[in-house]
């Protein structure tokens, strides 16, 4: 069973690459509106052309979504995307953005966020690793899940590129592999510190 | 000298490796993550890669890297060509033959590389099938 514990991961991390906007696009439509958590979201965007991103997914989102500014401070029920050429990481019950090395050659990285997640609120995180090429968000996930967090991830079946899933898969012991339906239901239920049950895809 | 620490385990902890980062001039140190092998490659300043990441981004600074050779040659013939040219004009004694034998070398080497070039085949970098890698190890996080 997944937070047999009842905890109330009230920290939600989600990354992913190439086919994660449509993936967060169904979570965000299927998020309750009451979510007890904050969400934080890093998609690779290239660092030099302006997006109307946030502004998409605040159309058809449950939450409110936004690119924050640097030092803004973490609240339940908002969402919180990175905006380009920047890491977003949380500190202190803040955002911070920053301009740190590249990780995997993207900034904003998925790592950075995960990483900084699982350093500052170990067992109230939540990781979702979705569609998309190459590796990073794996070793992050890694950490969520060793800091005492939950780490999720698409159903590599389901992505348009399930590198990112399955390599996460491959390299560590990932508590659900879920559906995006599934995947809104399920953070709906750990936020409010429900149980999961585990089982086979 | 070793690319990978000939030890290189889980809990061994941060390590430096023989390997320069692919983004800057720094040394890369390897760590292992998890228990199922993750390699995670950071530099001095914090660039950072998986095993794959890294193939790649190292893939992509060889085919700069022969690229740059390419062009050192190919200019450098270029130069030795007008230079060969210049030197008819101005009755320089010599000077016609040593830039058109050198240039004529250059050209050669400038070809071959760039059959080197064409005929590469970088890594390709694939992932574990995950219906394969799930029916092995069982439901997803039991």
């Amino acid at each position: 069973m997944i937070n047999a514990g009842r905890l109330n991961r009230d920290v939600v991390t989600i990354g992913g690459s190439a086919g994660s906007i449509e993936a967060l696009l169904r979570i965000f439509e299927k998020l309750p509106a009451n979510l007890a958590a904050a969400v934080t979201v890093v998609v690779h965007r290239p660092p030099f052309f302006q997006s109307q991103l946030a502004q998409i997914f605040n159309r058809r989102a449950s939450l409110p979504v936004a690119e924050p500014e640097d030092g803004e401070s973490l609240e339940r029920g908002r969402v919180y995307l990175a905006p380009r050429d920047r890491h977003m990481v949380m500190e202190d019950g803040h955002i911070r953005l920053n301009r740190e090395p590249q990780q995997h050659r993207f900034r904003p990285a998925v790592d950075a966020l995960f990483l900084s997640a699982a350093r500052a609120y170990g067992p109230r995180v939540i990781g979702v690793l979705l569609s998309g090429g190459g590796t990073d968000g794996v070793r992050g996930l890694i950490a969520i899940k060793a800091a005492g967090g939950i780490s999720m991830v698409q159903d590599p079946k389901e992505a348009r590129n399930p590198s990112m899933p399955a390599m996460a898969i491959a390299e560590d012991d990932v508590d659900a592999v879920l559906r995006l339906d599934e995947i809104a239901a399920a953070l709906g239920t750990l936020t409010a510190g429900g149980t999961l049950e585990r089982r086979a895809r | 000298m070793d690319a990978l620490p000939r030890d290189l385990a889980p809990g061994t902890g941060r390590r430096l490796t023989g390997v320069t980062c692919p983004d800057c001039p720094g040394s890369l140190t390897v760590e292992v993550q998890g228990h199922k092998g993750h390699l995670h490659f950071v530099c001095r300043v914090g660039h950072a890669y998986s095993v794959a990441g890294l193939l790649a981004a190292k893939e992509e600074v060889l085919e700069d890297r022969l690229w740059g050779a390419a062009l050192a040659l190919e200019e450098l013939a270029a130069l030795l060509g007008d230079l060969e040219a210049y030197a008819v004009r101005e009755c320089w004694a010599g000077v016609e033959t040593l830039c058109r034998t050198r240039r004529q070398l250059l050209e050669e080497h400038a070809l071959a590389l760039r059959r080197l070039i064409e005929q590469d085949r970088p890594v390709e970098i694939g992932f574990d099938d995950p219906g394969t890698e799930m029916a092995q190890t069982g439901p997803p996080g039991s």
